[in-house]
């Protein structure tokens, strides 16, 4: 069609749209080895574009006052047209979200992905984890059911346990309140989100400035086709990555409207039994418990008796993160060509990570949950503490010339 | 090899999800319906739940007219006694039953459980063996009852506690239909998308260097 | 791009085919949210048909009951308001309600019902932008409109007039004559307005 080519060449002259295209799908070389666990960059990008449309249609009809909030939630799940669908593609988006973050971490960790010279993607990542977690506790606080209240009490108290004028600061008021409730409104629904859009953006832009890793975790730049300049093991991002990843998506989108249909609750995991209940300050439920997600580092806390230190070792299991690319010594980035000594390092610290999730859900006064989740909590820090040792004298297999796939 | 766990996983939940499509019992939701609004609605309410919301229910409007009595069709039930008289009697308003069978551990089982679950105790007071020390009194008499009484009410129990799961969400039959849909029309999405992916790729082992 | 030699219309059909039932997917699953936005249980029920008892009003009165949160005025004309309106016709841009918006059983001079001409059932809003209009239902200077002044209302925002039918002078900023909702007597005493399923 010559209108459409003229028209593109009227937006090129004014805007790089068929440069960026170039540079970033169609010429855009990635590893032609990438496996399962590379959907879950793709599959962050789409829960986030579904949390802000859901968003904003809950939005329409959300009342951000103590006194509606709760009753604004059911008006939607019963009143208004497929409200309810809005309300369960949210609710399950805020899970699935970290499903999808936690998953794409775990490749990270696996291939080496925040080694040199990577680490501003993984630290921009980070930087997104730690939005991601404050945008889903400010959205917690909104639908103002018992859980909402308690969780955010609970936790807002802990920052009292360090500095009670930042409460008091945090709060609006002497207690969770409507103050608290109006705030966390607004950064849930702009504040974050914004920031959100635009770490993303970066990270991104910092990801195509150096190309993605892969699973051997070699450098496919390193290994160019003399004539092109086109990585040998490279291929590019469009087609080949686009349709996978859209064949991705609607993999993932089996799972997330199988579970919005069947059993959006999830057992009380997704949408918690006492958040049916309307906020009563007076009345603390006999079990509080974060949302899923937050529970291994819940059990952190739980696990150490001083409140201020749990407090602080909390905070340093989330952001130890960061530190990974200058902690890990080891020569070779994939899990593949690690030794056993890495390795088994690496499984316990999942294995851990896994069972102070679970402890975080259980009730303290269980005999069992303190015990364990002091031992996994030694694990987990033992894996970033010792991971300069260890990764050093880690005999490591010789990496291969090419991708192996 | 996470591609296999993810693929079975997948599977086992839509074949869990076909499987668990349970019909609601209608003519015990029904039943449900008038014993909540004759017997419950004395001390709770559903504020969510309106009159008119019981002629979904398969309620003829008859028999919505005889429940709701004074009130209009658009009201939502209320409790009869107002809350400060059952504050006074009880020393704890009496919560609000439209959420119940959600926000309970096991939730309409929990209900049935509960109402079935008094019995005399050791000093002659009568308590609940699922919530010690409610203030809810025995409002079916299972403690003193007999052995077909006990089946009557036993029935009943079921039968409050299908409405009352109706009640926490009405649109749960109509979500499943369509989540069935929804489900057969992704599943198709994802085979094309799978194919044409093949398509796709097959062109990199011509290109092979 | 490189395009595979190796089938075209086999590929062009998958493609195709997938696009289509993509976008069909698409076109779904954005419904649900674009019909959230309709009129919720709530607002319909807010919306839904009042009932008015009209017992009471009486030759020359006028009562006002609210309706989807607009005015809508009933009023009882006298036979000298009703003779008054086939003098009218001159005054008036649309005397025959063409281009007005009212029920079919409406359209007539009367603005009303076959079975009670009398009784005016209208919405009190003008149809210029907005504003409500005053009563100056007495005809002459009484009211301040001069000594011609047929009997009607005066919208006070931009200066429209309207006959005891809602009937829109000429040269008024107002295009149209006041909205006749549906209505429908329930019995001679009352009166449904917003539903007219039994006819009037």
């Amino acid at each position: 069609m010559k209108t459409a080519e003229r028209l593109l060449g009227w937006i090129d002259a004014r805007f790089p749209l068929t440069t960026v295209w170039r540079e970033h799908l169609s010429e855009y070389y990635a590893p032609k080895n990438f496996n399962f666990w590379y959907y879950f960059g793709s599959l962050a990008m789409l829960v986030l574009v579904i949390q802000i449309v859901t968003g904003i249609f809950l939005t329409m009809n959300y009342k951000p006052d103590a006194r509606f909030a709760f009753a604004s939630v059911e008006y939607i799940m019963r009143d208004v047209d497929y409200g309810w669908l809005i309300r369960y593609m949210h609710s399950t988006g805020a899970s699935m979200f970290f499903v999808v973050v936690y998953l794409h971490m775990m490749r990270g960790l696996l291939y080496g992905s925040y080694q040199k010279p990577r680490e501003l993607i993984w630290i921009l990542g980070m930087a997104i984890y730690l939005c991601l977690m404050a945008e889903a506790f400010f959205g917690y606080l909104l639908p103002w059911g018992q859980m909402s209240y308690w969780g955010a009490q609970v936790i807002v108290s802990l920052i009292d346990a360090i500095s009670p004028p930042v409460a008091l600061w945090v709060r609006g008021d002497y207690v969770i309140a409507d103050a608290t409730l109006n705030r966390f409104f607004a950064f849930h629904v702009i504040a974050l989100p914004l920031v959100l859009a635009l770490l993303v953006f970066l990270h991104i832009v910092a990801l195509h400035q150096v190309g993605s890793n892969n699973p051997d975790g070699i450098e496919i730049k390193e290994k160019k086709d003399p004539q092109t300049g086109i990585p040998l093991d490279g291929i590019p991002f469009h087609p080949y990555y686009t349709v996978k990843d859209i064949m991705g998506v609607v993999g993932f989108l089996i799972v997330y409207f199988g579970i919005i249909f069947f059993s959006p609750e999830m057992g009380g995991y997704f949408l918690e039994e006492n958040n049916f209940i309307p906020a009563d300050p007076l009345k603390t439920p006999p079990h509080i418990a974060p949302v899923w997600y937050f529970t291994p580092f819940y059990a952190i806390l739980r696990a150490i008796p001083q409140k201020q230190v749990g407090v602080i070792a909390m905070g340093v299991a989330v952001v130890i993160f960061f530190l990974l690319p200058w902690l890990d010594r080891g020569i070779v980035k994939s899990i593949r060509y690690r030794g056993t000594l890495y390795k088994t390092a690496l499984g316990l610290f999942v294995a851990a990570f896994l069972v102070l999730g679970y402890m975080g859900t259980q009730d303290p006064n269980l005999w069992y949950v303190n015990p364990i989740s002091r031992v996994c909590a030694v694990v987990y820090f033992g894996f970033f503490i010792l991971m300069p040792l260890y990764s050093r004298l880690d005999k490591t297999k010789p990496v291969p010339e090419r991708v192996t796939g | 090899m996470l591609k296999t766990v993810y693929w079975i996983s997948t599977l086992c939940l839509t074949l869990f999800a076909g499987t668990a499509h349970a019909s609601a019992d209608l003519p015990s939701i029904q039943r449900g319906a008038h014993i909540v609004a004759e017997v419950c609605n004395g001390c709770h309410s559903l504020k969510y739940i309106k009159y008119k919301d019981l002629l979904s229910i398969g309620l003829t409007k008859d028999e919505v007219n005889a429940l709701r009595g004074e009130n209009g069709l658009g009201d939502s039930l209320k409790a009869q006694m107002p809350p400060d008289a059952a504050l006074a009697m009880f020393n704890v308003v009496p919560p609000d039953l439209s959420l119940m069978a959600e926000a309970r551990e096991g939730g309409p089982h929990y209900i049935v459980e509960l109402l079935t679950g008094f019995a005399p105790g050791a000093d002659g007071q009568t308590t609940n063996r699922v919530f010690p020390g409610i203030k809810m009194p025995d409002i079916f008499g299972i403690a003193q009852a007999d052995p077909a009484a006990r089946k009557e009410i036993e029935q009943k129990a079921k039968d409050v506690a299908a409405f009352l799961e109706w009640a926490a969400d009405p649109q749960a039959e109509a979500r499943k239909q369509m989540g069935m849909g929804v489900l057969i029309y992704v599943a198709i999405l994802t085979i094309l998308f799978y194919l044409l992916k093949k398509k796709i790729w097959r062109r990199l082992k011509k290109l092979e260097r | 791009m490189s395009e595979a030699q190796s089938d075209p219309g086999r590929r062009k059909f998958l493609v195709g085919a997938t696009v289509v039932v993509g976008a069909a997917g698409v076109a779904a699953a954005a419904t649900p949210f674009v019909l959230s936005m309709l009129p919720s249980a709530r607002a319909k029920a807010a919306g839904a048909p009042v009932e008015v008892d009209i017992s009471k009003v009486e030759s020359g009165m006028m009562i006002t009951q609210e309706w989807r949160g607009q005015p809508v005025w009933v009023i009882n004309r006298t036979p000298e308001m009703l003779a008054q309106l086939a003098k009218n016709a001159d005054l008036l841009r649309d005397p025959n309600s063409e281009d007005s918006s009212q029920p079919d059983y409406c359209k007539n001079i009367n603005r009303a019902t076959a079975k009670h001409p009398n009784l005016l059932v209208v919405v009190g809003i003008c149809t210029h932008l907005g504003c409500s209009p005053v009563d100056k239902m007495k005809a002459g200077d009484s009211g301040g409109m001069g000594s011609d002044w047929p009997g009607g209302f005066f919208c006070p925002c931009h200066g429209s007039k309207y006959d005891m039918s809602g009937r829109v002078f000429k040269s008024m900023p107002a295009p149209l004559n006041l909205r006749i909702p549906p209505y429908t007597f329930m019995t001679d005493s009352r009166l449904l307005i917003g539903d007219d399923k039994k006819g009037a």
